[in-house]
């Protein structure tokens, strides 16, 4: 799925007219109007809660439910207790948040999750070199030769499928995506694309197919 | 050396061993093990810039395996 600007939370109250949001609750994206099944119901209720027991759950520590809520974030703090409770904001995806008094938990959380991003990034430069590093560090975009296509990972999230006069849309990624950073689910999509190509195939979904133009875009490992 | 990288939510763990260490590369290929029946893919890549390639098998000289998560559509 590419980077998508959610909705701007308005209250207590907020609607959607995309699947955006929903996609990042569920972790599937359809419809804006969406049910869960038991399919996908410990993907949804694992994104939620970060801890899935069974399609109903009751969640023993709202901290984490709150954290995974707002992801990056770090700083929500339930409402109703004496805390501060921010407003969202949009960004590439996630909701952030600039901190407020922010608990030492949450700090060292969002500490983790930096570790993480690095450790993510030097694999992936790993792979591809760092003259190719750079430029996948510009464009957000990586080029992945498979056996039968080619394709375009890019970092926020979606696939681009190049056949020889169309490209479409995939939808394919790492299972409970939001627990890895960016460039993991990027390593991943390549190691797929180049040495499982016929599975990602399988598994994704596949959208907006369009005639191919003249000249795509940029993306690192592309000659 | 070995290596073996796992993506997780640290962003991956790194298992080495020396191929010519048997105890090590038992225990490598115990994880590994362990990993594919999580339901993880394994791919093998020998330098860089290299294609990534699927492996059947746990192979101690396959430079480096990177092991990947399960995947789905959205």
């Amino acid at each position: 799925m590419a980077s998508v600007t959610l909705d701007t939370y308005s209250g207590s109250t907020s609607t959607t007219g995309t699947n955006a949001i929903w996609d990042h609750w569920v972790d599937v994206c359809t419809t804006s109007l969406h049910t869960i099944d038991s399919t996908y119901a410990d993907i949804a209720w694992g994104n939620w809660n970060d801890t899935y027991t069974s399609t109903a759950t009751t969640s023993t520590n709202d901290e984490f439910v709150w954290y995974e809520w707002v992801q990056d974030a770090g700083v929500y703090q339930p409402a109703g207790r004496g805390r501060v409770h921010a407003t969202p904001v949009a960004h590439q995806g996630r909701i952030i948040r600039p901190s407020v008094n922010q608990p030492e938990r949450y700090r060292k959380l969002e500490e983790e999750r930096k570790k993480a991003a690095l450790k993510a990034r030097d694999l992936l430069m790993d792979l591809i070199g760092e003259d190719q590093m750079k430029l996948y560090e510009e464009t957000g975009r990586l080029y992945v030769k498979g056996n039968k296509f080619d394709y375009v990972v890019r970092r926020r999230g979606g696939v681009e499928k190049i056949a020889k006069d169309k490209v479409s849309d995939l939808c394919v990624h790492l299972s409970n995506k939001y627990k890895f950073p960016d460039e993991d689910n990027v390593v991943a999509l390549k190691m797929m694309l180049e040495g499982d190509e016929d599975e990602i195939l399988r598994l994704a979904n596949e959208s907006y197919i369009r005639d191919r133009p003249s000249a795509l875009g940029r993306a690192a490992c592309m000659n | 050396m070995g290596e073996m990288r796992v993506l997780d939510s640290t962003g991956d763990t790194k298992v080495i061993w020396d191929p010519e260490n048997e105890d090590e590369t038992e225990a490598a290929e115990e994880q590994y093990d362990s990993l594919i029946k999580k339901g993880f893919k394994a791919f093998k890549v020998s330098k860089k810039g290299d294609k990534g390639k699927a492996m059947k098998e746990f192979d101690s000289d396959a430079g480096k395996i990177i092991m990947v998560p399960a995947m789905v559509g959205g």
